[in-house]
C-alpha cells in the first residue's frame, strides 16, 4: 500500500500509535531490571495462551460499547463525560437486580438485567441532555458532575446494603449462576458480549450514516445552526445522543457484570468510561472503526497489566504507560491541520 | 529599473480533496506604493493565491520573493513578521475579548516588570485613530460590537502590526457600505506612506477606479497584467470571462396575481428604538426587492422572516393566514429560504454535497427511518447536473469556491419550485456568470407562478431583478415603486433619506 494515498487522518493514528509502542519499549526499558522479559510479556503476552487471548477480547468488547457509546455523543456535537458513572450505575443496577430477583428461565433473566443495566445508563445521561436543552446547561459539565456522584451512590449500594458479610473484599454476593452468560474459550471470560457488540458496532454505523436520525443528528453536531435552518428539530437531538452514549454505557456495566465478575466489587468497572474516550478518538468516532481501536487498546492493556504481573514492572508504571499512549492518540486527534480553500 | 516589492513566480496550488489546480501557475508583481487589484470570477483563484502570499496555504511549487529575499511562509505569522496582512472575509476575531486584547494579540509589548503595557498599546491606538480615522473604543468586548465596529477592529488588529503590504479580500462587498468611503481613504493613505495594497474584488468598476495595476485571473491562471489607466470595462470584462461579455438579458414581466405573503406594521422594537415598522404584499408572478443600506432593517426583516427573533408589533399572512414565523413553519409552508449568512446558516460545509443538497428532501429519500443511499446518489447528481455544479456527491461543501456552495444551496431551496421564496443578497461576492445563472432561476421560478421576496442592500441587483422595490430607510418604508424608468441616483438618495 502507498503510504501516500492513506488519509492524513489514518497517517496520523498510525504515527501516534507507533510512536506510543517506541515510548512504551523505552519506558519498559528504563523501569525494569529485566528489560526483555517486561517487554516480551508485554507485546506476546495477550497471544501467549486461550485464557489471556479470551481476557483481552473480553475487554475488547466492554470497550467497543464504551467507544460505541462516546461516537455516538462525539458526532451529534454533545459531550457525555460522565461515561464513568454511568458504566457503574449500569452494572451495579444489573448486579442488585440480579441478586434480589428470582429469574424464572435464562433468557428472560438475562435480557431483564441487561435492559435495566442500559435503562439506569441512559437515564443518567438523558437527565444531562435534557437539562442542556430545557435550560441550556452545559452537558459537558452536568454528566461529569452527576456521574462523580453516581459513583460515590454506587460505591455505597455495593459496600453497605448489598455487602456480602462473608466477603473480605468490598463485594456483593454472587449472582444465581443461571444469568451467566456462556464463556467460550477455556477458562477465560470471552463470552456472548464480545459478539454482541460486534454487531452493535454495525447497527450503530446503520445508524449515524444510513437512518434518518443519525443524519439529523450528525448535521447537528457540524452545524446546528443549518440544522435548525433546515427544519430540523435540532434540540431533540441533545436528548436522543445523551440516551443512546448512556444507554451503550450502560451496556457495557451490565454486560461486565453477566459475563465477567458475576457480582459486585467496589469500582470494579472503573476506568472503562475514560478508555471510551479514547477508543473512540482512535477510531475518529467511526463505529466501523471502533472495532479496531479497541482491539488494539485491549492489547495494550492487556500487555502492560501481563508485564506487570510477570515482571518487575510496577503498577504505578504501568498506569503511566497507559498514559504516555492516552496522551499521543489525543494529542493527534487535535493535530491534523485543515486546509480550508475559498476562492 | 523599476523597483519590486513582492514577486511570485509560478505558483500551483492543488487541493487535494479534489485534486483541482485552485491556482495553476500564477505570476504576480507587485512595486512598492502600488494599489493592485486582482480581478477574476469566483474560483479562479484570486483568494487561494492570496491565501497563499498570505502565508494560510503553502503552494505545491513556485517562489515567492519579498522585498528582495527569497521566503517560505509556513503560517500567517511568518507572513506577518515580514509585514504582510490580509484583512479576512470572515473576520478572526475572539469574541471574548476586548477590542484592544485582539488588536494586541501576539505581539503584546510588555513593561519592564513583564507586565502587559496597556498604556503603550492604548497610546499606538490612538496614533491609529489620528492617522486614519478608524476608532473603535478599545474597552468594549467583541462581543458587545456592531458589525461594522467589529470590521473596523479587525482593520485596526492589521494596522497595528508595521506592515509593508496590505491584502484586502473583497473590501467592499464584505465591510458594510459605511465603511466602503473610509476603506477607499485608508488605502490612499497606506499608499502614500508607501505601502502596497493588494485588493481581491470582481468589481471590475472599482478596480479600475482605484488601482495602479490590476491582474486578471481565469481558472487559476493569472492572464492579463494591465496599467488600470489603459483599460476599460468592457476589455477587462472580456478579459475576465475568456470571451466577449454577454449580452444583457430582457427579463419579461407578467401580471402580479393573488397575494401570497403580507405584512401588517411587522415592528420590531428595542427599548425605545424602533428597528423596523413596515407594510408589504408579496404577489404571485412577482419578485418584490426590499432594498436599502444595511443598518436599515433589511437584516431585522429576515431575522423575523426566518424566525430567529419574534416580531414585537403586527403580522405576518400567509395565503390570508396568519403565520407564526419559525423555521418550522417557514419548512411546513414549503418556502424556500436561502440567508444572508450562508456559510453559517445556508450550508454545512463539513457535511458532503449530497449531505446539503438533501437537508429538505432526506424523509422523502428513506424507508422506515433508512436513508436510500441509491435514490440519495441519483437525486444529488440530478441536481448537480442541473445547476452545474463543479463536484461530486461526496465532496465535502468546503472545498468548492463561494459561487458553487451558492449553487449548492439554490439546487437545495430551488429543486421544488417553492411558491415562496426568499432571498438575502442573492449574488453578494458572486461574479458575472454566476449572478446571472442565479437571476435566471429566480426569474425562471416567478414565471411558474411564485413569489419572490428578495432582500438586498445593492441597488444595480435590485433594479435588474425587481418587479417592484421597496426601499427602507430607518427600519420604515422610503418608497414604494413599480420597476419602471427608475433613475438610479433617486434610489441612491432614498436610500440615504434624501428622497423628497
Amino acid at each position: 500500500m502507498n503510504f501516500n494515498k492513506i488519509g492524513n487522518s489514518t497517517k496520523s493514528t498510525i504515527l501516534a500509535l507507533s510512536s506510543a509502542v517506541f515510548l512504551t519499549i523505552i519506558l519498559l526499558s528504563v523501569s525494569s531490571n529485566n528489560p526483555l522479559q517486561s517487554i516480551s510479556y508485554f507485546f506476546s503476552g495477550p497471544f501467549s495462551n486461550l485464557y489471556n487471548f479470551g481476557n483481552m477480547l473480553d475487554k475488547a468488547g466492554l470497550l467497543i460499547f464504551a467507544g460505541l457509546g462516546m461516537s455516538i455523543a462525539f458526532r451529534a456535537g454533545v459531550f457525555n463525560l460522565g461515561g464513568e458513572g454511568q458504566v457503574y450505575a449500569g452494572a451495579t443496577a444489573a448486579v442488585i437486580i440480579s441478586i434480589s430477583f428470582d429469574f424464572p428461565g435464562k433468557f428472560t433473566g438475562i435480557v431483564t438485567v441487561i435492559s435495566i443495566g442500559i435503562i439506569m445508563g441512559a437515564l443518567i445521561a438523558g437527565l444531562s441532555g435534557f437539562l442542556r436543552k430545557q435550560w441550556d446547561t452545559d452537558e459537558l459539565i452536568s454528566s461529569f458532575l452527576v456521574s462523580g456522584a453516581i459513583i460515590h451512590l454506587a460505591d455505597y449500594l455495593i459496600s453497605s446494603p448489598f455487602k456480602d458479610n462473608s466477603s473480605f473484599l468490598n463485594s456483593t454476593v454472587k449472582i444465581p449462576e443461571i444469568l451467566f452468560l456462556k464463556q467460550f474459550l477455556g477458562s477465560s471470560h470471552l463470552n456472548l458480549s464480545f459478539f454482541i457488540a460486534v454487531i452493535i458496532s454495525f447497527a450503530a454505523f446503520i445508524y449515524l450514516f444510513r437512518s434518518t436520525i443519525g443524519y439529523e443528528s450528525r448535521l447537528s453536531g457540524l452545524n446546528r445552526k443549518f440544522a435548525d435552518y433546515g427544519g430540523i428539530p435540532v434540540k431533540r437531538h441533545f436528548i436522543i445522543p445523551m440516551l443512546i452514549s448512556g444507554g451503550l454505557y450502560g451496556a457495557a456495566g451490565s454486560f461486565a457484570v453477566l459475563g465477567n465478575f458475576h457480582m459486585g466489587i467496589k469500582g470494579f468497572t472503573s476506568g472503562l468510561g475514560w478508555n471510551g474516550i479514547a477508543v473512540a478518538l482512535i477510531a475518529g468516532n467511526n463505529p466501523a472503526w471502533v472495532i479496531p481501536s479497541a482491539l488494539i487498546f485491549a492489547y495494550l492493556d492487556a500487555g502492560t497489566q501481563l508485564a506487570m504481573i510477570h515482571s518487575d514492572l510496577s503498577f504505578e508504571f504501568s498506569n503511566l504507560i497507559k498514559a504516555v499512549i492516552f496522551f499521543l492518540i489525543t494529542v493527534r486527534r487535535f493535530s491534523i491541520k485543515k486546509e480550508n480553500p475559498i476562492g | 529599473m523599476s523597483r519590486i516589492l513582492l514577486n511570485m513566480q509560478n505558483i500551483t496550488k492543488i487541493f487535494r480533496e479534489n485534486s483541482l489546480k485552485a491556482v495553476d501557475s500564477a505570476n504576480l508583481t507587485v512595486a512598492p506604493g502600488e494599489i493592485h487589484s486582482i480581478v477574476g470570477e469566483n474560483g479562479a483563484g484570486k483568494s487561494t493565491l492570496m491565501h497563499i502570499l498570505a502565508g494560510e496555504l503553502t503552494p505545491n511549487t513556485g517562489s515567492i520573493q519579498f522585498s528582495n529575499r527569497i521566503v517560505n511562509f509556513k503560517a500567517p505569522l511568518d507572513a506577518l513578521k515580514e509585514g504582510i496582512a490580509m484583512l479576512h472575509q470572515n473576520l478572526k476575531l475572539i469574541p471574548e475579548l476586548t477590542v484592544l486584547e485582539n488588536i494586541i494579540l501576539g505581539i503584546e509589548p510588555a513593561s519592564k516588570t513583564g507586565l502587559l503595557n496597556k498604556k503603550e498599546a492604548y497610546n499606538r491606538i490612538e496614533n491609529l485613530y489620528n492617522e486614519f480615522e478608524i476608532y473603535v473604543d478599545p474597552e468594549k468586548t467583541i462581543k458587545t460590537l456592531t458589525a461594522d465596529e467589529k470590521q473596523k477592529t479587525a482593520l485596526l488588529s492589521i494596522l497595528y502590526h508595521d506592515i509593508k503590504l496590505l491584502i484586502l479580500d473583497e473590501p467592499t462587498t464584505f465591510f458594510s457600505e459605511i465603511t466602503t468611503d473610509s476603506i477607499h481613504k485608508l488605502i490612499k493613505k497606506l499608499k502614500a506612506q508607501g505601502k502596497s495594497i493588494i485588493i481581491i474584488t470582481h468589481k471590475l468598476k472599482e478596480a479600475i477606479a482605484i488601482s495602479d495595476k490590476i491582474t486578471v485571473m481565469r481558472s487559476g491562471k493569472t492572464v492579463a497584467n494591465i496599467n488600470s489607466s489603459k483599460i476599460d470595462i468592457k476589455q477587462l470584462s472580456s478579459l475576465l470571462l475568456g470571451k466577449e461579455t454577454l449580452p444583457e438579458v430582457k427579463y419579461k414581466t407578467i401580471s402580479p396575481g393573488e397575494i401570497l405573503l403580507e405584512a401588517k406594521n411587522l415592528t420590531f422594537k428595542k427599548g425605545n428604538t424602533e428597528y423596523l415598522k413596515l407594510d408589504f404584499k408579496v404577489r404571485k408572478n412577482e419578485i418584490l426587492v426590499v432594498t436599502g443600506i444595511r443598518g436599515n432593517g433589511l437584516e431585522t426583516l429576515e431575522q423575523i422572516l426566518s424566525g430567529s427573533v419574534n416580531q414585537t408589533e403586527g403580522e405576518i399572512l400567509y395565503k390570508n393566514n396568519i403565520l407564526e414565523t419559525n423555521k418550522y413553519n417557514l419548512r411546513r409552508i414549503g418556502a424556500g429560504y436561502i440567508p444572508s449568512d450562508r456559510i453559517n446558516t445556508g450550508a454545512s460545509i463539513k457535511s458532503t454535497i449530497s449531505e446539503n443538497i438533501i437537508l429538505l428532501k432526506y424523509k422523502l429519500l428513506s424507508k422506515w427511518g433508512v436513508l436510500n443511499s441509491k435514490k440519495i446518489k441519483s437525486f444529488s447528481t440530478k441536481l448537480i447536473n442541473e445547476y452545474s455544479i463543479k463536484g461530486f456527491g461526496n465532496q465535502k461543501v468546503a472545498t468548492l469556491s463561494g459561487g458553487n456552495i451558492q449553487r449548492v444551496m439554490i439546487a437545495r431551496e430551488m429543486e421544488d419550485e417553492p411558491e415562496l421564496f426568499i432571498f438575502a443578497d442573492p449574488s453578494r461576492g458572486l461574479d458575472i456568470a454566476s449572478k446571472r445563472f442565479i437571476y435566471e432561476k429566480i426569474h425562471k421560478l416567478k414565471n411558474n407562478g411564485s413569489g419572490v421576496l428578495v432582500i438586498s442592500s445593492d441597488i444595480e441587483e435590485a433594479i435588474q431583478i425587481a418587479d417592484r422595490l421597496l426601499i427602507l430607510y430607518k427600519g420604515k418604508e422610503a418608497a414604494s415603486l413599480e420597476n419602471k424608468n427608475i433613475d438610479r441616483s433617486y434610489i441612491g438618495k432614498l436610500m440615504l433619506g434624501l428622497g423628497e
